[in-house]
């Protein structure tokens, strides 16, 4: 396997690993307010949050800036509990409305950029460059943040056909979980 | 959609709930004066609970107390047991140099050298890795091999049944 494969691999496994699936949820929770048909704006959604994590993913893989590991964990519990109650308070607002999404996904994704780094920056040795794994890194990122967003909205799909249910339930259903797992995760620690 | 579901689905969520693990170990070995220099980086806890199991030893404590003889002797019965490098098809000794712990005790860093390697041309390395499957079989192995600037890079998953690989230069 190339090098660049190798790390494209990582960065894949890494986001879209079901064991610490701390990135898929922030992800679900951030898209669970649009119905397909509004795939243009999930679009700019999960451009947003791409700049934002890849932002902060290189300025701490350069070592440009240092975060702590034990508050970046912590915090990333916390963009997904405040993204969840926000579409729990807002549920009932046409989601054309919600440019505050947009910048939650930029601001969050810089969270979860440095949570990315946290593994990145381990994976590296000392004598090594980094540009071109970084790179891998991040498309592999990529390609998994948009599997799980094409998933995501395959199985709305694939559900709307086989039961009723009101949009407005999807987004509770989906806020109501991503708030109680994420304080799980974030007193988990404590 | 069933709401009487929700709460239970909720519940399911909530306690298979972890943050994110990282489940790895990192081996940097780097070829330089016609010698290998190997580094470990192993996460602390993961490293005492192997060494534990492995030398029955449940005194090693390396938060607390750190490496010492019962520790540092049974790393280096670990890492003989599980690490095997050959290069260019010939299985290399490796001297132990020393273990130190990072700052926030989260990670250790071993300190390994091979002998003088005879002057030919790199064509291959071979690397079994298996440190701390026995523990951990979801971890993945990391090594990045580095020799004139130009890093190679293995990943060893004992999910996938493997051991060992080899990089042909």
């Amino acid at each position: 396997m190339s090098q660049f494969l190798t790390y494209l691999r990582l960065g894949f496994d890494h986001i879209s690993d079901i064991q610490g699936f701390d990135h898929i949820l922030f992800i679900l929770t951030l898209c669970a307010v649009y119905k397909l048909s509004e795939w243009k704006k999930v679009l700019v959604l999960v451009t947003a949050f791409t700049i934002g994590h890849s932002v902060t993913l290189a300025l701490s893989a350069l070592q440009i800036i240092v975060a702590n590991a034990y508050w970046i964990e912590l915090l990333i519990p916390v963009t997904i509990f405040f993204t969840s109650m926000a579409n729990l308070f807002y549920a009932n607002q046409a989601s054309h409305k919600l440019y505050y999404h947009y910048a939650m996904a930029l601001v969050f994704g810089f969270v979860h950029g440095l949570g990315f780094s946290n593994f990145f920056n381990a994976l590296m040795g000392d004598s090594m460059s980094i540009t071109f794994p970084l790179f891998a890194f991040n498309v592999g990122l990529e390609i998994g943040q948009l599997l799980i967003v094409s998933l995501f909205f395959a199985f709305y799909f694939v559900l709307s056909f086989a039961i009723r249910f009101e949009h407005r339930s999807w987004i509770l259903f989906f806020s109501g979980a991503g708030a109680g797992v994420s304080l799980v995760l974030i007193l988990e620690p404590l | 959609m069933n709401k009487r579901l929700l709460p239970y689905l909720f519940l399911l969520l909530a306690l298979t709930a972890q943050a994110h693990p990282l489940k790895m170990s990192v081996a940097d070995i780097v070829y330089k004066d016609n010698k290998l220099f190997l580094k470990f980086k192993l996460f602390t806890d993961d490293l005492e609970m192997t060494l534990r199991t492995f030398c029955n030893a449940p005194s090693i404590d390396l938060v607390n107390i750190g490496f010492d003889k019962t520790a540092t002797a049974c790393l280096q019965k670990h890492i003989a047991h599980n690490f095997v490098i050959k290069w260019n098809g010939k299985a290399l000794a490796l001297t132990f140099k020393k273990v130190t712990l990072s700052e926030s005790l989260e990670v250790s860093y071993v300190e390994m050298e091979s002998a003088l390697l005879p002057k030919a041309a790199i064509k291959s390395v071979f690397v079994q890795n298996t440190l701390m499957f026995q523990n951990l079989p979801e971890q993945k192995s990391v090594v990045n091999i580095t020799v004139r600037n130009e890093t190679k890079t293995l990943i060893i998953e004992h999910t996938k049944e493997e051991t060992a690989k080899q990089i042909d230069w």
